[in-house]
């Protein structure tokens, strides 16, 4: 724009940024629906004004820039539109609040919060911007995830589930040479407990179940010569294949113990982009792909999409075969496959967050703490844990 | 008539030298081409070839009869009536020209019932050279296909409908 002293006028796009996706705006992946808007521009000159207000304000003709604020305001859905029903995604925005979906437990969020630091509390580059409560609006995106995992975990309906946390972390099922895993779905009490067999180690879970995955949880033991201390990417197909069935409640947690010591728990904070990443992984023939028609265009377009992005994912980072592959099976180091596998978060975007639950090396039970992980500044930071 | 035959000679070796592709991957050109394993009158049949810094494939399984081929499955196959097929089946590549390395697509499972009815199951291939036991042996390599580790469907395939574990041969 040549002119800056003026607001511009037309059309803006929205853009996913860290901490805030734009589902969760308008509630295809929250439990809380948008139901008021108001905005106001902001010149970056002094007095926050509008331009219609130039004459009492003369000040406003040194603007250079404008900004314009949109507030939107969340309550409750409207009967004809069912917030929990969505695949994934958000729980609540802002303190206090549960979303929709059937986490179960209600009440208000044990995660905490803090005011910007300008440092290892904020995602880099969006530095001290705080809601009118002073907490750090750049841990909206981190509390909203730790979120889903307290909520699971401090739900006493879930405290079957949490003992299989703790027994499959034990020495005797990491020692088998075949996996296990044990899921826990929304409006059942019993738990699915499942185990790989001789022939095929790798244990196989319900991909189209009758109610929505609450959470899992499924072992990396002691499988030929080493196994796998972070998800491996059939893990994460598998999650996505769920999700693309419709599967999973908004507060879904998929967690993760090895032989090699490591525990993670991961959270999908935007199914479509995770989805999109293993499409091409889904199917079993061009007939599926294409499904609806009316979607065929889409679909197919998709899943060349997710060809051209999965396949030199997996070539650089899991091809077992790959002599210079960077995430192995037999590396002895866990703290480098997490970096590697950090790296491949980061290349691949694909709208999921991982937490640490090994919280042995704090000196605390396993599955008892949570911090989030990422990559900054090319090494491993872990966040503070959520509870 | 002695420029002609030279002429032709020259042509002739050309089109042989033809048959070598250079990579731009030098670890990718033992790769590239086609390979062939025969089981009675049957042929299970690849081509590599290298797209960009990745070496890609399709196979087929083929049925002779009389010296004419029938095609009873190929990976890259087409949802009928559409321009949608499912392209390449193999992606990988090879760091030292001795071992391709691969994820391997088999769309194969249950090809007899139709398009419509085929199952998947991925898997990790090694694609080895064998050596070549004397200048006029041909080029053979093992091919071994495994099933990836890690969890996967109730819905998916226990074996695989491709061969897993064979010698093939450079044609």
């Amino acid at each position: 724009m040549a002119d800056t002293s003026q607001p511009f006028t037309g059309h803006v796009k929205l853009i996913d940024n860290d901490f805030l996706a734009i589902d969760d705006l308008f509630s295809k992946t929250s439990g809380l629906c948008v139901t008021g808007s108001s905005g106001e521009w902001e010149c970056n000159y002094r007095e926050n004004h509008s331009p219609q207000d130039k004459e009492d304000y003369p000040n406003l003709l040194l603007c250079t820039s404008w900004t314009y604020w949109v507030s939107l305001e969340y309550g409750p859905c409207p009967e004809t539109i069912d917030a929990g029903d969505s695949t994934g995604g958000g729980t609540s925005i802002g303190d206090g609040d549960t979303g929709g979906g059937g986490t179960g437990s209600g009440g208000a969020s044990t995660v905490p919060t803090k005011p910007c630091d300008g440092g290892t509390n904020n995602i880099e580059g969006k530095n001290n911007i705080e809601d009118d409560n002073g907490d750090c609006l750049e841990d909206l995106g981190k509390r909203k995830e730790c979120k889903k995992i307290t909520d699971f975990i401090n739900a006493s309906e879930n405290q079957a589930f949490k003992n299989k946390l703790t027994e499959l972390s034990g020495q005797p099922n990491l020692n088998l040479d075949k996996e296990k895993s044990v899921s826990s779905f929304e409006n059942e009490t019993a738990l699915d407990e499942r185990i790989g067999t001789a022939d095929n180690p790798s244990v196989a879970i319900q991909s189209n179940p009758t109610n929505k995955y609450k959470a899992f949880v499924h072992t990396h033991p002691n499988i030929g010569d080493g196994t796998l201390s972070v998800f491996s990417p059939t893990d994460l197909t598998e999650i996505a294949r769920i999700i693309n069935n419709g599967k999973i409640t908004n507060g879904f947690v998929a967690f993760l113990t090895t032989k090699k010591g490591t525990q993670y728990a991961l959270t999908i904070n935007n199914p479509t982009k995770f989805v999109d990443l293993f499409y091409s992984q889904l199917f079993d023939n061009v007939s599926d792909v294409m499904g609806d028609p009316v979607q065929a265009l889409q679909n197919k377009d998709r899943f060349y999409a997710s060809q051209e992005a999965y396949q030199p994912l997996f070539k650089e980072y899991f091809d077992p075969k790959n002599p210079n592959v960077k995430i192995k099976n037999t590396d002895t180091e866990p703290e480098d496959v997490l970096k590697e596998f950090l790296n491949f978060m980061d290349e691949a975007d694909a709208g999921f967050t991982l937490f640490d639950a090994s919280s042995t090396q704090f000196g605390e039970s396993s599955f008892t703490s949570f911090r989030k992980i990422r990559l900054k500044n090319g090494e491993i930071e872990r966040d503070y844990t959520c509870n | 008539m002695k420029n002609s035959i030279y002429t032709l000679l020259i042509l002739l070796l050309l089109s042989c030298k033809s048959q070598q592709i250079i990579a731009q991957n030098p670890n990718h050109t033992p790769f590239i081409g086609t390979w062939e394993y025969q089981e009675n009158n049957q042929i299970f049949r690849i081509t590599i070839y290298e797209d960009g810094n990745d070496l890609k494939g399709d196979y087929w399984l083929i049925d002779i009869n009389n010296g004419v081929e029938t095609i009873l499955y190929e990976s890259d196959y087409y949802e009928p009536g559409t321009d949608f097929h499912w392209r390449h089946a193999i992606f990988g590549g090879s760091n030292d020209g001795n071992l391709m390395y691969a994820q391997i697509d088999d769309n194969s499972i249950n090809y007899e019932n139709g398009p419509t009815e085929r199952k998947f199951k991925k898997g990790s291939l090694g694609f080895t050279l064998l050596p070549q036991t004397c200048s006029t042996c041909p080029i053979m390599a093992e091919w071994k296909v495994e099933p990836l580790i890690g969890l996967r469907s109730d819905t998916e395939p226990d074996n695989y409908n491709i061969p897993i574990d064979i010698v093939m041969i450079k044609v």
